[in-house]
């Protein structure tokens, strides 16, 4: 196990020797191993993005991106209402757990938005911790349930949907949900500590702390060599202030999709934001356990008048 | 009645891994001693094994990172016994 940072990240990323662990594998070995029922997991697993290799996974991204880029409209023209609405709580006498009680309910109608139905996840929803590895079975098989329920939902809204494009939706709600939760609470913590300088939008501020890469081949990373098979952690939130920016979507045919999304959140969040003058201070925070995305459970935050 | 927790736990790694047919492991986990967990091996598989036979047999939410924490039988027992304690 290797872990690298920076420049060499990047180069991991962006190279055709190196590809993603082939986790629908590893959760089937997993489903065998304990006897428990995975299965909607690995059907996820199997419809993402991040799941797939070659011209299926070619398939589903280019899906995907054309999805985001049909709802793209519907979901800049309601923004600003979702706003309003979910920011509320931030600009009102009072002290808050910001997670709670505005970046989870702005994410779940965002994302509603985007999917097409009311998606009506709480905090506690574990459908974006497919990649998680520390989780035990017992909470495997609650996000299991959670998908099973998801998948029935989305079957039942669309079932005029192709399969590609059932898989997009699901894909939104996986791979968007705790990255974009993971994100403003990163970026809302930046803004609210005194002296902070704004809501923008850097590499330290990533939800993703961590990709996981598999060389295909016996190569070399530039630091050093790699053997056929071998994980290579890529550290993406090191800080690192020579890395480029663009790292904070990842890189190479796996980069994230929601870059325009996210700059059209950021751009209204700050502006609604800085249009309402009131005194706020994060007197509180804790980090979710897990692994896969970087997502604070609890921002308590006190908002004077 | 008190549940034996260092019971379950030792069942369990003995269901995973077969630990008390190795004479060097059976003899502290059967008599009470300390015992170093990493001598095991147990690879990620069947540290999800031994998880899943932990949370049937304690009815608890057990995540894999907290068996990563505790590399050594009695800390593990404290910690599973603190958890269940607080449950209460």
């Amino acid at each position: 196990m290797t872990t690298v940072t920076g420049k060499t990240a990047q180069r991991v990323l962006k190279s055709a020797d190196f590809d993603l662990p082939p986790y629908p594998a590893i959760y089937q070995a997993l489903q065998e191993k304990l006897g428990v029922d995975l299965g909607a997991v690995v059907h996820t697993l199997r419809s993402i993005p991040l799941g797939q290799t070659g011209a299926e996974h070619a398939a589903q991204r280019a899906d995907m991106a054309r999805f985001i880029a049909e709802q793209r409209p519907a979901a800049i023209k309601a923004l600003p209402e979702i706003v309003a609405t979910c920011f509320a709580p931030m600009c009102r006498p009072g002290t808050i757990d910001l997670v709670t009680a505005v970046i989870v309910p702005f994410v779940d109608r965002l994302m509603s938005v985007y999917v097409g139905i009311d998606l009506g996840l709480g905090p506690d929803s574990l459908v974006s911790q497919v990649f998680s590895r520390k989780m035990g079975v017992a909470r495997r098989r609650k996000m299991n349930a959670e998908l099973v329920a998801l998948k029935a939902r989305l079957d039942r809204a669309f079932p005029q949907d192709p399969a590609l494009r059932r898989a997009t939706r699901l894909s939104m709600v996986v791979l968007g949900r705790d990255t974009l939760i993971g994100a403003l609470g990163h970026s809302l913590r930046t803004f609210l500590v005194p002296g902070g300088h704004g809501l923008t939008m850097n590499v330290a501020q990533s939800s993703v702390q961590v990709v996981h890469r598999q060389a295909i081949v016996n190569t070399h990373h530039g630091e050093g060599p790699v053997a056929s098979g071998e994980i290579v952690y890529c550290q993406l939130q090191n800080g690192d202030p020579d890395m480029d920016r663009a790292l904070f979507f990842g890189a190479g045919v796996h980069a994230c999709l929601g870059r325009a999304m996210t700059g059209d959140v950021f751009q209204v969040v700050e502006q609604h934001l800085a249009a309402q003058i009131v005194d706020r201070a994060l007197v509180a925070w804790n980090l979710r356990a897990g692994d896969s995305f970087s997502v604070y459970d609890e921002m308590i935050v006190k908002v004077g008048p | 009645m008190t549940k034996d927790i260092r019971a379950s736990v030792v069942g369990a790694l003995d269901k995973c891994t077969g630990a008390l047919n190795v004479p060097d492991h059976a003899r502290p986990m059967l008599t009470g001693q300390d015992f170093d967990l990493t001598r095991l091996e147990m690879d990620s598989l069947t540290v999800m094994e031994f998880i899943l036979a932990l949370e049937t047999d304690l009815d608890l939410e057990i995540d894999a990172d907290e068996i990563d924490q505790q590399p050594t039988l009695n800390g593990l027992v404290a910690h599973l016994e603190a958890r269940l304690a607080a449950r209460v």
